[in-house]
C-alpha cells in the first residue's frame, strides 16, 4: 500500500484515524477461534433442512408428507399450510414504505413453484441424517410447465407467466437528459455495442446458516449469519406475532456479498423452532446454497455513444434489461442503481436511458457487491475504449476530457457535493502500471488497460435511512460501543472502535464494540450498499462526541482550564501546550458519576431524507454521495489457447478518509480479486434453469495462485459523506476491474469482447482461431 | 449420504473376495476422493452398498526402479509421485502429470490407481442427485448433445448418438505416452488398453478385478518426456485438454514418439498420425506445427467447444517442443 502525502492531509492531529493498526477481530479469525453461526450448538437441538423443487417451473399438484411424519426422531414436517403467513410483502425500506414496488417473499412454494430449488417443504429431526431421510420420503407431485429461461424471451406480452400477474416485467425506469438525437448529429463518431454479463455466486466461505430457540417468555431468538437483522420484522409478520417477540443475533458474519441481505434461513428456523418448542440449526450446503440463493443479475445491455473529434461525449442512449430470475427480491433497486450509474463518472449533455428487470424460471437475482454498478461499469468502460480507439485518443484522455468534477451534474441532475478524484485516480493507476512488460514467447501479447468506475455509498435517498450507536464510558475510563450492526468481515465493528477511540483519546484494546442483536444493540440498520461506515460511524462519531462533551465541564473544573484547552489522549485530559498538566480520565469519570453526569450517549445519524425520483426522466437525487476510483491492468494473452494472465494489477480508490488503512486496503485487494473473478472465469450457468455449476470445482473463483498481487493506492481526499470525511470502499472497489480487464485484453489481440467472462473460447474466436 | 458397509480388506484376496460377494454391488475406496463425492451427491441411482478399503492391505504403497522397470504400487499418493527424485529426473511426463493434478490436499490423499479408475466429470451427469438420468447412467439421451457442451468431446462419440463425455484424468496420457503397464489381481495390460467406456464405467476392469501396481521400463537413451495441461485456473482444475508425449530421438532426429491427449474423448486420445508426421524429422516450429495439425484432423466439434480443438493442437505442438 502506498500513500501519497500529496493528495492528502497529513494524518498528525488524529492518534487512531487513519492508523494502521490490526484490527480486533485479527488473531481470533487466524486461530479458528471466532464462533461463527454454524459453530454454535445448543442441547437437544434439531437439525432442520429444505425440500426443494425438482423442476424449475411446475404446478404442485399435491404433496404427501405422512411418510416423513411417521419416521421415528423427525419432530416437524412443513409445508405452505403450515405458516401463519405464508406470503407477505417486502417494501425495501425496512422503517420507511415506499410505494412503486413490492417484493413477494413467499416462505414455502404454494401451488406453482418458479425455479428449481425453491423451497417447498421444512424438515426438523433429532440428526442430519433422519432430517436428510425425511426429505426423501416427502411426495410431491408436480406437472412440469415450459417455464421461460431468457428474459428478452420473457418480455414478451405472450410468453409463458413465471409469477401470478400478467407480465414478466417488474418494472422500468427511464432517464431523459436533453436531446440524444441531437447530441448524436454532433457526433463524429459514434459506438454501437450489446454487452453481456453473466450471474455470479457470492462465493463466500460461509454458506448460510443458524440456530434459533424459543425461550419460556416465548422469545424466538435467532443467531444467524446475516446482513440485516432487521429481518426479525418480516420474521414476526411470517408468524403472525408481535415484532418485539422476535430477537435476531449476528454473529461475525464469514461474508455476504449482499447474497444474506435477503432473508435465508431465519424464517424457516423460527418456524421449525416454534413448532417443535426446540432449537433447530440448519446450514445450507454449498450446492443448496448456490442453487436457492439470490445471484448477480446478468444484463444485456445495449450502449450507444456519440463524441466529437476532439473527445467530447456528446450522447449516450442505453437499454438494460437484467433477469430478475424467479422472484423480486432487490431486483428493482438494483436496477436503479444501473439506471443512475449508467452514464459512469462522465458528463454528457444527452442521455437516455431505458431500463428493465424480468421475471424468469432461472434463480432469483438480488444484491451482489457492487448492486448493479459493475454491469453497468464494463459496458459504458468499454465504450469509452472504443472511441479512444476510433478517435486514436489514449484511454486516459479521452476520459480526462469527460470526467464529472464536483459540483458537476449527474445526467439525472443530481449535483455532485463531495469530492470527485476519478481523474486523479486514473493517472496514478496508469503511473503505477508502468511500461508494458516484454512478452515471454512470440505467441504471447501484453496489453495494458485502465477503466474508471463510480458507485454510490448509504442506501437510496428515499428510503430515509438512519442508524443508532451507543457510546458509553466506564468508571475505570475503558468504553462501550453498542450499535446492531453486521459484521461481515469488512471490519464493520472495528472502524467504530477506531472512531470512539479517537474522541475519547482511549486505546482501541480499550473499547468494546458490542454488535449486531436487536434485543441489546441499538437498530443500525443493514450492513449493505456500502452504508455501515458512513452510517453507523457519523452515529457513533455523534455519540462518542456527545460524552466527551458531558465530561468537559467536570474535567475543566479539576485542571482549573477552560473546556476549549482540554485534549484526551492516552486516557489522560491534558491542557493544550502545558502536557504535564493531565489527570487520568477514568478520574474524570469518576467525578462525573458522582455528580450525576450522563456517562452515555444513544445518538441517531439520518442519511439525507429525499422523495422518490421520477421514473419517467430519472431526475431527482438517489444516493448521498459516490466513491470514484480506477483500476489499471496489465495482461498476457495466449494467442494460441485464449489462455489470459494477469500480470499486474492496480487499483486507485479515492476513500475520502481510511478509518483503518488496513482494512481500507482489504477491502480493496478482495474488490479487485472478486472484480477477476468476474472478469475472467465465473459464470454460474443454467440449462433451462438448472445449475449447471453448483459447486466450486465448476464454479471458477480465482484461487491463490490465480491471484496477481495487487497494488493499493488510496487517495484521501477527506472529502466524503462519511466520519472525518470518508467515502465507503466496500462495494466500490470491486466496480472498474472487469472492465480494466476487457480493456487490456482488448488492447493486446486488437478485438474487443462483448460478453463476460473472457473465456479462452471467446478470445479464440475474436482472433479468428477458430 | 445413504447408509452403506465399509470393511477393511486385509489382503488382496480378502478384497476380491468381497467384491465377488457384492456382485457389482461394492466398489473399491482407496483415497476416497472420487468416491465419496459421486456418493455424497448421489449422483447415480444404484447406489453402492459397500466399499471395500484397500488402505489397509500391505504393500500397495511404493515406488521402486527393479528389473529394469519403475514400479508404483496402486496406493501410491499423486504428491509422492510428483516428488518423486527418479520419477521426475527420467519419468518427467508422469511427474509434471501428478505435480499438475488438483491440489496439494487431493494429491495427498488421492493414489494413481484411483486416479485413472475416476469417473467422468460430465456436468450432466454429475448435477446432484441425478438430476439428468442420462444415457450413461442407462438413461435415455445424452443432455450435452444440445445443451452445453464446452468440456464435451471434439472427437465425437464412441457410437452413433453415444457418451460425449470425456476422460478428465492427468495420469492416464502421461502413462499411455510412457507405454506403462498396469498390473491387476488378474492381469497385466498396457495403459493403452485399459480404458473403455461404457454405462457408468471408464475401464476395461471386471467388478472384482483390482489395479496393484503401474509398471513403466526404463525410458531407451535419447528419449524426453513432457506433460502440458490446460485448465481455467492454475490450480486444482480438471484439465480442459492435456497432452503428453515421449519422443526418442538420436541425432536431431525423431525416432520414434508416443503423443497422448487427454480430456478430448471418453478415453485417453492417442494421435499416432500426429506421431507419423515429426517421425524422422528434427524438432523445429515447422515440424511440430504439422503434428499439431495432424492430431486434430479428425475432430468433429461440437457447438460449444471448438476452442478445444485449437487448444489440443497447441498443446500437442509444445508438448513435442518440450521433449526437443
Ligand atoms: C476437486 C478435485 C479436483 C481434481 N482435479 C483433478 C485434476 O486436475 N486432474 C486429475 O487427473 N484428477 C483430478 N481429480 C481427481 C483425483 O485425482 C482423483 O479423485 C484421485 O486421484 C482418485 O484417487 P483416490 O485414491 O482418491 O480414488 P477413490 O476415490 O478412492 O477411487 C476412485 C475410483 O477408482 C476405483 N479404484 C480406486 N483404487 C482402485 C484400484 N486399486 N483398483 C481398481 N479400482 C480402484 C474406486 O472404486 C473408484 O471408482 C480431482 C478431484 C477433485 C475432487
Ligand atoms: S456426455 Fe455422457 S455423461 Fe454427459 S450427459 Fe451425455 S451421456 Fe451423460
Amino acid at each position: 500500500m502506498k500513500k501519497d502525502p500529496k493528495d492528502q492531509l497529513s494524518n498528525y492531529e488524529y492518534q487512531f484515524i487513519g492508523k494502521p493498526v490490526p484490527r480486533h477481530d485479527a488473531w481470533d479469525k487466524v486461530f479458528g477461534r471466532t464462533k461463527y453461526a454454524d459453530d454454535f450448538d445448543m442441547p437437544g437441538m434439531l437439525f432442520g433442512k429444505v425440500l426443494r423443487s425438482s423442476y424449475p417451473a411446475a404446478k404442485i399438484l399435491s404433496i404427501d408428507t405422512s411418510g416423513a411424519e411417521k419416521m421415528p426422531g423427525v419432530a416437524a414436517v412443513l409445508t405452505a399450510k403450515d405458516v401463519p403467513n405464508n406470503e407477505t410483502v417486502t417494501r425495501f425500506g425496512q422503517t420507511h414504505q415506499v410505494g412503486g414496488f413490492e417484493g413477494l417473499y413467499r416462505v414455502l412454494a404454494d401451488k406453482k413453484v418458479r425455479f428449481m430449488g425453491e423451497a417447498v417443504a421444512l424438515v426438523a429431526a433429532e440428526t442430519e441424517e433422519i432430517a436428510e431421510e425425511a426429505l426423501a420420503r416427502i411426495k410431491v407431485e408436480y406437472e412440469q410447465l415450459p417455464g421461460v429461461f431468457d428474459p428478452l424471451e420473457a418480455m414478451n406480452p405472450d410468453a409463458y407467466q413465471v409469477g401470478e400477474g400478467d407480465s414478466n416485467i417488474i418494472c422500468n425506469y427511464q432517464v431523459r437528459k436533453g436531446d440524444v438525437k441531437e447530441g448524436f448529429s454532433r457526433s463524429h463518431v459514434v459506438v454501437e455495442n450489446t454487452y453481456r454479463v453473466p450471474f455470479v455466486e457470492h462465493a463466500f466461505l460461509e454458506p448460510e446458516s443458524g440456530i434459533a430457540w424459543i425461550d419460556d417468555s416465548e422469545i424466538i431468538t435467532i443467531r444467524v449469519s446475516t446482513q440485516v437483522i432487521e429481518h426479525f420484522r418480516d420474521v414476526a409478520d411470517v408468524l403472525g406475532i408481535p415484532h418485539n417477540k422476535v430477537r435476531v443475533i449476528a454473529p461475525m458474519v464469514g461474508g455476504g456479498f449482499g447474497s444474506k441481505e435477503d432473508i435465508t434461513v431465519e424464517t424457516f428456523l423460527a418456524l421449525l423452532t416454534w413448532k417443535t418448542g426446540k432449537p433447530v440449526k440448519m446450514t445450507w450446503t454449498r450446492e443448496g446454497s448456490i442453487i436457492s440463493s439470490s445471484k448477480r443479475h446478468p444484463y444485456v445491455m445495449k450502449y450507444k455513444t456519440g463524441a466529437t473529434r476532439d473527445g467530447k461525449l456528446m450522447a449516450m442512449e442505453a437499454q438494460l434489461i437484467s433477469d430478475a430470475g424467479a422472484h423480486v427480491y432487490l431486483s428493482p433497486w438494483v436496477l436503479l442503481y444501473s439506471t443512475v450509474d449508467a452514464t459512469g463518472p462522465y458528463d454528457i449533455p444527452n442521455v437516455k436511458v431505458d431500463s428493465y428487470t424480468v421475471l424468469t424460471n432461472n434463480t432469483f437475482t438480488s444484491a451482489n457487491r457492487g448492486f448493479g454498478a459493475p454491469q453497468v461499469c464494463f459496458a459504458y468502460e468499454s465504450q469509452m475504449d472504443e472511441l479512444a480507439r476510433r478517435l486514436s485518443l489514449s484511454p486516459l484522455e479521452i476520459r480526462k476530457r469527460n470526467y464529472l468534477r464536483k459540483g458537476d451534474a449527474l445526467a439525472t441532475g443530481r449535483v455532485l457535493e463531495y469530492g470527485v478524484e476519478t481523474e486523479k485516480t486514473a493517472i496514478k493507476a496508469l503511473e503505477a502500471l508502468g511500461e508494458p512488460s516484454m512478452p515471454s514467447s512470440p505467441t504471447e501479447k501484453i496489453g495494458q488497460g485502465l477503466a474508471s468506475g463510480m458507485m454510490s455509498y448509504g442506501r437510496m435517498t428515499f428510503l430515509h435511512d438512519t442508524s443508532r450507536s451507543y457510546v458509553g464510558i466506564e468508571l475505570d475510563g475503558s468504553v462501550t460501543v453498542r450499535c446492531g450492526v453486521q459484521d461481515i468481515g469488512g471490519g464493520q465493528a472495528s472502524s467504530l472502535a477506531s472512531i470512539a477511540a479517537e474522541i475519547l483519546g482511549v486505546p482501541m484494546e480499550e473499547i468494546k464494540v458490542f454488535i449486531g442483536d436487536t434485543a441489546l444493540t441499538p437498530i443500525a440498520g443493514t450492513t449493505t450498499a456500502t452504508r455501515m461506515l458512513y452510517m453507523s460511524g457519523n452515529a457513533t462519531l455523534k455519540a462518542a462526541t456527545e460524552v466527551k462533551k458531558s465530561l468537559l465541564p467536570k474535567a475543566a473544573e479539576m485542571l482549573e482550564a477552560s473546556p476549549e484547552d482540554l485534549v484526551f489522549r492516552d486516557k489522560k485530559v491534558f491542557v493544550r501546550g502545558a502536557p504535564a498538566r493531565a489527570i487520568p480520565l477514568a478520574d474524570v469519570v469518576k467525578a462525573c458519576a458522582a455528580d450525576g453526569v450522563q456517562l452515555y450517549n444513544v445518538a441517531q445519524f439520518n442519511a439525507p431524507f429525499r422523495e422518490l425520483i421520477d421514473f419517467k426522466t430519472g431526475q431527482g437525487q438517489v444516493f448521498p454521495d459516490f466513491t470514484f476510483g480506477s483500476h489499471a491492468v496489465e495482461v498476457a494473452v495466449d494467442t494460441e489457447t485464449g489462455k489470459v494472465r494477469v500480470l499486474k494489477l492496480v487499483a486507485c480508490y479515492d476513500v475520502g478518509q481510511a478509518i483503518n488503512p488496513l482494512s481500507a486496503e482489504g477491502q480493496i485487494e478482495g474488490g479487485a480479486l472478486y472484480g477477476l473473478g468476474y472478469a475472467l472465469t465465473e459464470e454460474v450457468i443454467l440449462d433451462k434453469g438448472i445449475t449447471l455449476t453448483p459447486s466450486f470445482s465448476e464454479y471458477l473463483v480465482p484461487t491463490s495462485v490465480d491471484a496477481p498481487h495487487v497494488k493499493t493506492i488510496m487517495l484521501e481526499s477527506r472529502d466524503g459523506a462519511g466520519p472525518f470525511g470518508a467515502k465507503g470502499i466496500g462495494e466500490p472497489s470491486c466496480n472498474s476491474i472487469a472492465p480494466a480487464v476487457a480493456n487490456a485484453v482488448a488492447n493486446a489481440i486488437g478485438a474487443r469482447i462483448l460478453d463476460l467472462p473472457l473465456t479462452p473460447e471467446k478470445i479464440l474466436r475474436s482472433l479468428q482461431k477458430l | 449420504m445413504k447408509r452403506f458397509a465399509h470393511l477393511n480388506a486385509r489382503t488382496l484376496d480378502e478384497a476380491v473376495l468381497y467384491l465377488r460377494r457384492y456382485g457389482g454391488r461394492a466398489k473399491i475406496i482407496a483415497g476416497g476422493t472420487d468416491v465419496l463425492g459421486r456418493m455424497k451427491d448421489e449422483i447415480v441411482p444404484t447406489y453402492p452398498e459397500a466399499l471395500i478399503n484397500i488402505k489397509t492391505i500391505p504393500g500397495l504403497d511404493f515406488i521402486e526402479e527393479r528389473e529394469g522397470s519403475l514400479k508404483i504400487g496402486a496406493l501410491t499418493k499423486l504428491e509422492d509421485i510428483a516428488r518423486h527424485p527418479v520419477i521426475k529426473a527420467k519419468f518427467s511426463a508422469l511427474a509434471e502429470a501428478a505435480r499438475r493434478t488438483a491440489s496439494p490436499h487431493i494429491r495427498e490423499m488421492g493414489t494413481i490407481a484411483g486416479n485413472i479408475c475416476q469417473d467422468i466429470r460430465c456436468w450432466y451427469y454429475r448435477a446432484p442427485n441425478n438430476r439428468f438420468p442420462c444415457l450413461r447412467k442407462g438413461g435415455g439421451r445424452c443432455y450435452a448433445i444440445e445443451g452445453d457442451n464446452r468440456y464435451h468431446s471434439i472427437f465425437g462419440a464412441s457410437v452413433d448418438g453415444g457418451c460425449l463425455a470425456v476422460h478428465p484424468s492427468d495420469i492416464a496420457p502421461a502413462l499411455i505416452a510412457l507405454d506403462a503397464k498396469i498390473r491387476t489381481s488378474e492381469r497385466k495390460i498396457k495403459a493403452e488398453h485399459f480404458f473403455e467406456v461404457g454405462v457408468c464405467k471408464t475401464n476395461v476392469l471386471e467388478e472384482d478385478e483390482i489395479v496393484t501396481e503401474i509398471e513403466i521400463s526404463q525410458p531407451p537413451v535419447g528419449s524426453k518426456s513432457a506433460f502440458i495441461k490446460f485448465a481455467a485456473r492454475e490450480t486444482i482444475d480438471f484439465p480442459v485438454v492435456n497432452c503428453a508425449a515421449t519422443i526418442v530421438g538420436s541425432e536431431g532426429t525423431v525416432q520414434a514418439a508416443r503423443i497422448c491427449l487427454n480430456a478430448v474423448y471418453l478415453k485417453p486420445y492417442r494421435v499416432t498420425s500426429a506421431e507419423q508426421a515429426i517421425i524422422g524429422k528434427t524438432i523445429s516450429d515447422n515440424s511440430v506445427e504439422d503434428a499439431g495439425i495432424e492430431a486434430v484432423r479428425q475432430a468433429k466439434p461440437l457447438a460449444r467447444n471448438t476452442y478445444m480443438v485449437q487448444i489440443a493442437r497447441t498443446l500437442v505442438k509444445r508438448a513435442v517442443l518440450a521433449c526437443g
